[in-house]
């Protein structure tokens, strides 16, 4: 792996005339767009804007129809998806995507495997590692859920699944952080303390971001780039997004919440 | 050259059984996403009920659309009464469509016996025509001619109709089709019983054709099966095609390497699922 | 070393410990029928467990196990009538051929998942009963192998009789009943059931989860073939009914009566089914309707299984 992160010269992560077709429609249309290291990025539009597809895109979950996606120069267009994981790609699912029928402890060992050679081990039972569970409950701590560390995921509350959620994606050591909504429904105490724990996050990790709360992207980042119907649409500092009128426009025009 | 023609003829009229076997279990699955191990139960029922109409009126197309329609009844009980109580859980439903083909398999094995029966049809279907230096069976010319005439009926249905279009929208996506306002429920199953009466109706053709005995439910299970696998599950186009391939193959198979003829189906199957899993004219 | 997470494995442990030193210790006593269907259970439960990795852990719903199971049948009927090989040699050709062949399946019915696989695993057993029973040269058709003799077994002596072949049964089963428990608490096996949670989640994660499951296939495959090679052994023939479809779906149904993902369920389910077959046999004719009615009772009302109800019931 090449030490490109932090140096600034190569981008992070970098789109370049990235489609996708379904069929006769187009979800993600000639998107480009580049990310320094370390930057903390936006995405915002209104639904169907092509938010979360751009984020399958770049986590390889689904393969472009055109373009090239590169993560600190290296091209991935083609590379599946567990191995952008490998070099260096986390990412959070909108709708909580977790391992409903295993123990809190069991989806952050899960995760902390992912990574080593230790998954393939067949012939030793996974309680006589030590280096997993320990990574595991490190995490567990840092986003407060040591007491549920039994729990069965299924029975957890939702603001409990959506910090496992990103509990998960950092154990994978992400360089770049792709979070789908980090904050969706939850109730404004929980999203506040979501929103610092993001804030808090290695100022190295790249960080991209779909988010509708316009609070939490104030926030966080420091640029946003705006999709609507698949295409690239605006890009600026979040005051400039705020004020730009044809933002406002296709968020009423669509029948949406102002991003203000 | 006559092996050649008769073995082409041969297949042909083959394929059009296989077509009316996996026509109907490609639109149930494709409609409802149902492994139905119960398809060759209506194959068994509707020979044997066939059979008996036969034997009671003499008139073998009163016989034919009496069985069909009278297995196309026992789908619709079916599927009201078993297959919606466990709907969504396909471990369930394919449980459930077995033990029902356990269930018909020893009540046609009480009620028939373990001897084979065959439905001799009209006279006329010993016959053959002479064409060209070549002898046609009629029954085999009445095989084709109603496979192609069913293909061509619910190709019509379902490009030109409306509830055809309900059919095609339900195979595609399933959830689409609810938000559309279309009754799934009732589509589900008159679908099953249309599946039903098309596998009937393969019955009583093949009783005529090859007879009828104990166990033939699950021996030409396979068939029915890689028909649609290959033709794309859920696709009618899909089937007639794969049923031509597979039952021309067959054919062949039979008659050139008569021991290792089940590769014919086995290597189709392989090879389209290895290079296109969604099958010929499935879509992903 | 996490000690609160060893506490269920060992009463897990201490249980199967009892269940088989009672299976073990009872066996002298018992009459010689009951003997013989034990040593059939245990070959199923084997086979039935093996398909659990699958069905219940991994969350690959296959049904067509007895395709493995049958190259595992059929192997050592070959190898031992026409090639007179020993015990151990039939035994590991068996596993192999059967490891060989379910990876090679695994490569074609990979690619489709839930409803497509069950349909793709179901066609491929569906084939390989129509290879049994055509390719005459090699399987004897329908009339199939017979007069394989008892397996000549390592300080055993030849395991003619009904016990010394139980007893070598038996010891099989306990390594493979070894094999699965360290399996199902690996690492490996714990990413397996992360697959049948989220794969999606798994690949973000980082995990080939082709792979995974190519593994797992080819791992159940194999035990399939050991419990194959055994039946062969077990019932002296081998015929295309070693791999119908009512045979494939009794593994399916054994785990799922049993409790899919429980490894101890199918065991029981194993069992059960073996036992119940025999029982109502002596009873009636209708043995089939009797299993018809176990499919539809399943399906219904017991879709977890025994294991399930009781869970339920706790």
């Amino acid at each position: 792996m090449t030490g490109h992160a932090g140096d600034g010269a190569t981008p992070a992560v970098e789109c370049e005339g990235v489609t996708r077709r379904f069929g006769g429609l187009e979800a993600v249309s000639q998107v480009s767009l580049s990310l320094a290291a370390g930057e903390r990025r936006a995405i915002i539009g209104p639904n169907g804007a092509g938010k979360t597809t751009l984020f399958r895109l770049i986590s390889g979950e689904m393969p472009v129809t055109a373009g090239r996606v590169r993560l600190f120069g290296r091209d991935i267009t083609t590379t599946p998806c567990h191995r952008r994981t490998q070099l260096g790609l986390g990412r959070t699912f909108q709708i909580t995507n977790l391992f409903p029928t295993l123990s809190v402890l069991d989806n952050l060992v899960l995760a902390a495997l992912g990574l080593g050679r230790t998954k393939f081990s067949m012939l030793r039972p996974l309680w006589t590692y030590r280096e997993p569970r320990a990574r595991a409950l490190e995490t567990l701590d840092t986003v407060g859920l040591a007491d549920r560390r039994d729990g069965i995921v299924r029975t957890l509350s939702h603001g409990e699944q959506r910090q496992i959620e990103m509990a998960l994606a950092l154990l994978t050591r992400p360089r770049v952080l792709l979070l789908d909504e980090p904050t969706a429904g939850l109730s404004p105490a929980e999203s506040a303390l979501m929103t610092r724990a993001i804030q808090r996050l290695d100022r190295t990790i790249t960080i991209l971001l779909i988010e509708h709360d316009m609070d939490v992207v104030f926030d966080i980042v420091s640029r946003i780039t705006v999709l609507h119907l698949g295409r690239f649409f605006a890009e600026g500092s979040p005051a400039e997004v705020r004020q730009d009128p044809r933002v406002q426009e296709i968020y009423f025009g669509a029948g949406e919440v102002t991003p203000c | 050259m006559e092996f050649w023609v008769n073995q082409t003829f041969n297949g042909i009229s083959y394929a059009a059984l296989l077509f009316l076997l996996g026509g109907g279990l490609t639109l149930i699955f494709g409609v409802m996403k149902i492994v139905n191990i119960a398809h060759g139960s209506f194959y068994l029922v509707g020979g044997y009920l066939g059979v008996a109409l036969f034997a009671a009126t003499g008139n073998f197309y009163l016989a034919l659309v009496g069985s069909a329609l009278a297995v196309a009844a026992g789908g619709v009980v079916l599927e009201r009464v078993f297959l919606r109580a466990v709907e969504g859980d396909d471990l369930r439903q394919m449980l459930l469509t077995m033990g029902i083909a356990l269930f018909v398999q020893d009540a046609c094995l009480l009620v028939w016996g373990g001897d084979p029966f065959s439905l001799r049809g009209p006279a006329y279907f010993a016959q053959s025509v002479k064409l060209g230096g070549f002898t046609f069976p009629i029954l085999r010319l009445f095989m084709i001619a109603a496979a192609g005439v069913l293909f061509v009926v619910l190709w019509w249905f379902e490009e030109k109709t409306r509830a055809g279009a309900m059919v095609r929208a339900a195979i595609d996506n399933a959830e689409m089709t609810e938000a559309l306002g279309i009754n799934v429920p009732i589509l589900k199953m008159a679908v099953f019983g249309l599946g039903a009466f098309l596998a009937g109706v393969a019955g009583v053709v093949g009783s005529a054709f090859m007879g009828i005995y104990p166990g033939l439910d699950f021996e030409i299970l396979p068939y029915a099966f890689v028909v649609v696998i290959v033709g794309g599950m859920g696709s009618l186009s899909g089937a007639f095609v794969a049923a031509l391939v597979l039952g021309l193959l067959d054919n062949f198979g039979k008659a050139l390497f008569p021991e290792i003829s089940y590769f014919t189906l086995f290597a189709p199957m392989a090879i389209v699922l290895a290079f296109r899993p969604t099958g010929l004219f499935g879509r992903a | 070393m996490d000690v609160a997470a060893t506490r269920a494995p060992m009463r897990l442990v201490t249980g199967l410990a009892v269940a088989l030193a009672i299976l073990a210790g009872l066996a002298p006593v018992l009459p010689s029928y009951v003997v013989i269907l034990m040593t059939e259970g245990l070959i199923y439960a084997i086979a039935a467990a093996s398909l659990d990795l699958l069905l219940g852990f991994a969350g690959l719903p296959s049904l067509g196990h007895s395709a493995f199971f049958a190259v595992g049948a059929y192997t050592t009927a070959i190898l031992v009538t026409r090639h007179q090989a020993s015990f151990g040699a039939a035994l590991a050709a068996s596993v192999a051929l059967a490891a060989i062949v379910s990876a090679a399946i695994a490569l074609l019915v990979l690619r489709a998942t839930g409803i497509y696989f069950m349909m793709i695993t179901l066609a491929v057993a569906l084939c390989a009963w129509g290879l049994a029973y055509r390719w005459v040269s090699l399987t004897g058709g329908d009339t199939g192998i017979v007069g394989i003799p008892r397996p000549r077994v390592p300080w055993v002596g030849l395991a003619s009789g009904t016990l010394s072949f139980y007893y070598t049964v038996l010891a099989l089963f306990v390594g493979c009943l070894a094999l699965y428990l360290l399996l199902i608490w690996s690492p490996f096996g714990k990413t397996l059931v992360g697959i049948r949670d989220s794969e999606s989640r798994m690949r973000v994660l980082g995990y080939n989860v082709f792979l995974h499951k190519a593994v797992a296939l080819v791992i159940a495959g194999a035990f399939a073939g050991l419990a194959g090679s055994l039946y062969a052994y077990y019932n002296g023939f081998v015929g295309p009914s070693t791999v119908d479809l009512a045979h494939s779906m009794q593994f399916v149904l054994m785990v799922i009566v049993g409790g899919p993902g429980t490894l101890v369920g199918p065991l029981i389910g194993a069992f059960a089914i073996t036992f119940l077959e025999k029982m109502v046999s002596v009873f009636t004719e209708r043995w089939v309707m009797v299993l018809a009615a176990a499919y539809v009772v399943t399906a219904l009302w017991a879709p977890r299984g025994m294991l399930g109800l009781l869970r339920a019931a706790r």
